[in-house]
């Protein structure tokens, strides 16, 4: 979902009228970032997006920061967020995360990803890897690590992220977003 | 529905539970101490914030989630909920919203109505409650927590603003009735069981709830001695999520 350009739409599954953009691809460039997302959200004139979010496809610390502070200089009514993976996260000096108002989304989660990353306080919401889920959907010791992964991002109040494929989870994995995948 | 002051702290719609008593307050309050007998030891960002309903569209939120919830435990009474009730729109009620930051959606709202105007619900329901009616009361009522489990952080969260909100307002005891799986959380938090239960209660279908009660000023101190996790997040952690709105606690409590 992270690889290439494109806007990527994901979808409440609670509230129908809620949704968010993922902008994959365009932190390299400003200027088409801002175009990108002034597109996305022309197209999302009936529902406006509740949060935006996109990689600095990078774990180099001055890469996020300045990804940061890119989403912190954002006008938008949305709520803008960085997408970080657990490495990345770690190498991130958290004053810069703190200052900036701007959400964490812990990307690639999977069965690998410490529990304690998963804790850390500066994280909004949590998007599952789609390798990882995609093992979970048949294989059931990963499916427990799923369902405990997921148990945990709803104690702490995160919302979860998931491509899902209806035909293969059953409906058994309940994330708060999911994603549609034709949005252009 | 009251109608509000337009731009009343900074709201333009109309204003819940506004009364004049509340506009005359807005000039004469401080806000109150940080309740903790400990210093704080770290500051905790959390991915919702905690704050006190003054509008009717945070009211809405409040009731979609407490709908959500209840219809989970008590499908009878789900639809019912769906719609403020009478006692959300009371001047001396409070009602706390936790709304996720990411996306806005509502996870968590309780409610608290003081005795500072009118008796409280739940003393028409057991009698040994009269006892306490000298003193500042508050009960709470309509926890409800999120589309799926109730999430440990967001009830926590609600809790600790609660009983923040009750300190601030200096309230005597805190009133709390539920159902018999709420018992041991209840008994957990250190809350004392009122004798003679349970009580049918009814405004709740008659369905016998455990009542509780709770000397706010010793909270901190028993959670302490029972080393109950709630101490650590109360006492020691600085949430600045948790946004009181004082001037908005202070004139519903009536407290001067």
């Amino acid at each position: 979902m992270t690889t290439g350009t494109g806007i990527v739409r994901w979808q409440s599954t609670v509230d129908p009228t809620r949704c968010g953009l993922e902008l994959a691809g365009y932190f390299a460039d400003q200027h088409r970032l801002e175009a990108e997302l002034d597109k996305g959200l022309g197209k999302s004139s009936v529902t406006r997006p509740a949060f935006v979010f996109t990689s600095p496809g990078s774990t180099r610390a001055e890469d996020i920061a300045s990804a940061v502070t890119r989403a912190a200089d954002f006008s938008s009514d949305a709520r803008m967020c960085v997408a970080l993976d657990a490495e990345a996260l770690c190498a991130t000096d958290s004053v810069v995360l703190r200052k900036a108002n701007v959400g964490i989304l812990l990307d690639h989660v999977d069965a690998d990803t410490p529990l304690s990353i998963i804790t850390t306080d500066l994280i909004e919401a949590v998007r599952f890897d789609e390798t990882f889920l995609r093992r979970a959907y048949v294989d059931s010791r990963s499916a427990c690590v799923l369902a405990a992964m997921l148990g945990l991002a709803h104690d702490l109040g995160l919302a979860t992220l998931g491509s899902v494929d209806e035909a293969n989870s059953n409906g058994e994995f309940a994330f708060d977003y999911v994603v549609i995948p034709a949005f252009d | 529905m009251h109608s509000g002051a337009e731009g009343w702290l900074g709201h333009t719609t109309p204003s819940i539970g506004t009364s004049e008593v509340k506009l005359n307050r807005l000039n004469a309050f401080n806000s109150p101490a940080r309740p903790y007998s400990t210093a704080s030891q770290r500051e905790e960002r959390l991915p919702f914030t905690v704050r006190v309903v003054t509008t009717p569209q945070d009211l809405a939120k409040a009731v979609e989630v407490r709908a959500s919830a209840y219809a989970r435990h008590l499908p009878t009474l789900g639809p019912a909920l769906r719609s403020p009730e009478a006692e959300d729109l009371q001047p001396d009620v409070l009602v706390l919203l936790a709304e996720r930051k990411l996306d806005g959606q509502p996870i968590g709202s309780l409610r608290l109505q003081s005795n500072v105007r009118r008796p409280l619900r739940l003393q028409g329901e057991a009698p040994l409650l009269q006892s306490f009616s000298a003193n500042r009361l508050v009960e709470s009522t309509r926890l409800g927590v999120g589309a799926g489990p109730a999430s440990k952080i967001v009830t926590a969260t609600l809790i600790k603003a609660a009983y923040e909100v009750c300190r601030g307002a200096e309230i005597d005891y805190n009133v709390i009735g539920g159902r018999r799986s709420m018992v041991p959380v209840f008994r957990s938090m250190q809350f004392d069981e009122l004798e003679g239960g349970p009580f049918p209660i009814s405004f709740g279908n008659n369905i016998p709830h455990w009542i509780f009660v709770l000397p706010i000023r010793e909270f901190e101190a028993r959670l302490e001695r029972a080393k109950h996790w709630y101490y650590e997040y109360f006492a020691r952690t600085d949430h600045p999520d948790i946004e009181i709105d004082w001037a908005y606690v202070l004139s519903a409590f009536e407290y001067a």
